[in-house]
C-alpha cells in the first residue's frame, strides 16, 4: 500500500462528514490572549463591586459602631408615598435607609402628628405585622383609611422588596 | 439560488447551470484545488475541468450534497494534476506533505505491494472517520480531504498548531492500528 491509496480512499468518505467539517466551531475555545485578559476584567470588577456591596450592607441597618455620631447609617434615595387628594403620590427623598426613617417621612408627608409612632415590625409565617400607635385611627376620619395604609406599605415595600412583599397594620 | 434548483438546471441541460455553480462555489473548490497544486493559475483551470465533468455527470447524479459532490471532482482532478506535474518536478503545496504524514500510517506494513481492495479500504477509513469525536474528525478531513494547512486547522478552530499536530498524529497511529487490524498492512 501506498500513501496515495490512502489519500484516495480519503476522498471516497460520506459527503455529509465532509460537509460537516467545513462548518464553523459551535463554540470556540478561550484562546490564551483571552484568560489573562479575563481575569483581569474580574479583578477590576471585584475591586469595584466589593466595596459598594460592603457599603449597602452597612447602610441596611447594621450599628457596628464604626459610623460618626448623628449618622448612624446613610443616606440613600427612597420613594415615600402618600395621599394626595385623595390620591396615591409619591417623592424622592434621602434618608436613612430603615424602616423607622421610612415612617417618619410617611407620616409627615401625610400630614400626620406626633402621636402616631412605630411600636414594632415582626415577621412570622410569610406576613410581616407592622405594629403603630392606636391614635392613627383619629385621622381615617379625614383621610381614605385604605389609601393611606396602602401607601405605607407601598412605602417599605419598595425599600425592602422581599420583607413587605406581605404585611398587615395592627394597633397598639 | 438553492442547490436542489442548480442541479435541476443541469437535468435541463441549461447552461445558466454551470454559472450558478460557479459563482456559489467557484470559491470553495478553487480553495480545495489552491490547497493541493498551490499555484493559481493550475487551481483555475482544475476548477473550470470540475465544471465540465459536473456538467457531464449531472445527469444521471443527483447529488444530496452538491458542494461535496464538486469538492470530490475538484479534489480529485487537482490530485491528478499534481501527480502529473511531480512526474517532471516535486510541486508545492500541501500535498507532499500530506503524502509525507499519510506515510506513517503504513509504516510496518508486511507486504506493500499487495493487490489493494480500494473499495474495501475506502469502507475502512468511511467507518474509522465516522468512529472519531466530532473535533478530531473535523480536524483530519480539514487536513486529508480539503489539505488545509495546520496553521489553517489552528486558526479555524481555536488551537494552537502544536495542538493540531498532536491532534493529527494521534489520529493517524490509530488509523494505522486500524489498518493492520483489517488487514491492509
Amino acid at each position: 500500500m501506498r500513501p496515495d491509496d490512502i489519500l484516495d480512499a480519503i476522498g471516497n468518505v460520506d459527503d455529509a462528514l465532509i460537509a460537516a467539517a467545513q462548518e464553523p466551531p459551535k463554540t470556540k475555545p478561550l484562546s490564551k490572549l483571552w484568560i489573562p485578559l479575563a481575569s483581569v476584567a474580574a479583578c477590576v470588577l471585584l475591586f469595584f463591586i466589593l466595596p459598594i456591596v460592603f457599603f449597602s450592607l452597612r447602610g441596611a441597618g447594621s450599628e457596628d459602631g464604626s459610623a460618626p455620631p448623628g449618622d448612624s447609617s446613610e443616606k440613600e434615595q427612597a420613594f415615600i408615598y402618600y395621599v394626595k387628594e385623595d390620591e396615591i403620590a409619591s417623592t424622592e427623598m434621602f434618608l436613612p435607609r430603615t424602616a423607622e426613617e421610612l415612617f417618619v417621612a410617611w407620616r409627615d408627608l401625610n400630614c400626620i402628628g406626633e402621636d402616631v409612632c412605630l411600636i414594632s415590625i415582626s415577621y412570622e409565617d410569610g406576613i410581616t405585622t407592622i405594629t403603630v400607635t392606636e391614635a392613627l385611627k383619629n385621622y381615617y376620619d379625614t383621610m381614605n383609611a385604605t389609601l393611606l395604609l396602602d401607601t405605607l406599605q407601598m412605602t417599605l415595600r419598595h425599600a425592602f422588596p422581599s420583607e413587605y412583599e406581605d404585611c398587615r397594620l395592627a394597633y397598639e | 439560488m438553492e442547490d436542489e434548483r442548480i442541479v435541476a438546471l443541469y437535468w435541463e441541460r441549461a447552461e445558466q447551470a454551470i454559472a450558478e455553480t460557479a459563482t456559489k462555489y467557484g470559491h470553495y473548490c478553487h480553495t480545495i484545488s489552491y490547497n493541493i497544486l498551490s499555484n493559481y493559475e493550475d487551481a483555475e483551470e482544475c476548477v473550470n475541468d470540475t465544471y465540465v465533468q459536473t456538467w457531464n455527470c449531472i445527469p444521471p447524479h443527483r447529488p444530496s450534497i452538491l458542494a461535496t459532490f464538486l469538492g470530490k471532482i475538484t479534489r480529485r482532478i487537482s490530485i491528478d494534476r499534481w501527480r502529473k506535474r511531480t512526474a517532471y518536478k516535486r510541486g508545492g503545496g500541501e500535498l507532499p506533505l500530506v503524502l509525507d504524514e499519510l506515510t506513517e500510517c503504513i509504516s510496518g506494513a508486511e507486504s506493500p505491494e499487495r493487490e489493494l481492495d480500494r473499495e474495501q479500504l475506502s469502507e475502512a477509513i468511511n467507518a474509522f472517520v465516522r468512529s472519531l469525536p466530532t473535533a478530531e474528525q473535523r480536524v483530519f478531513l480539514c487536513r486529508y480531504w480539503y489539505m488545509d494547512s495546520v496553521n489553517a486547522i489552528g486558526k479555524r478552530f481555536g488551537y494552537s498548531e502544536s495542538k493540531v499536530k498532536t491532534m493529527l498524529h494521534r489520529t493517524r497511529n490509530k488509523l494505522r492500528i486500524v489498518l493492520r487490524k483489517e488487514g491492509f498492512l
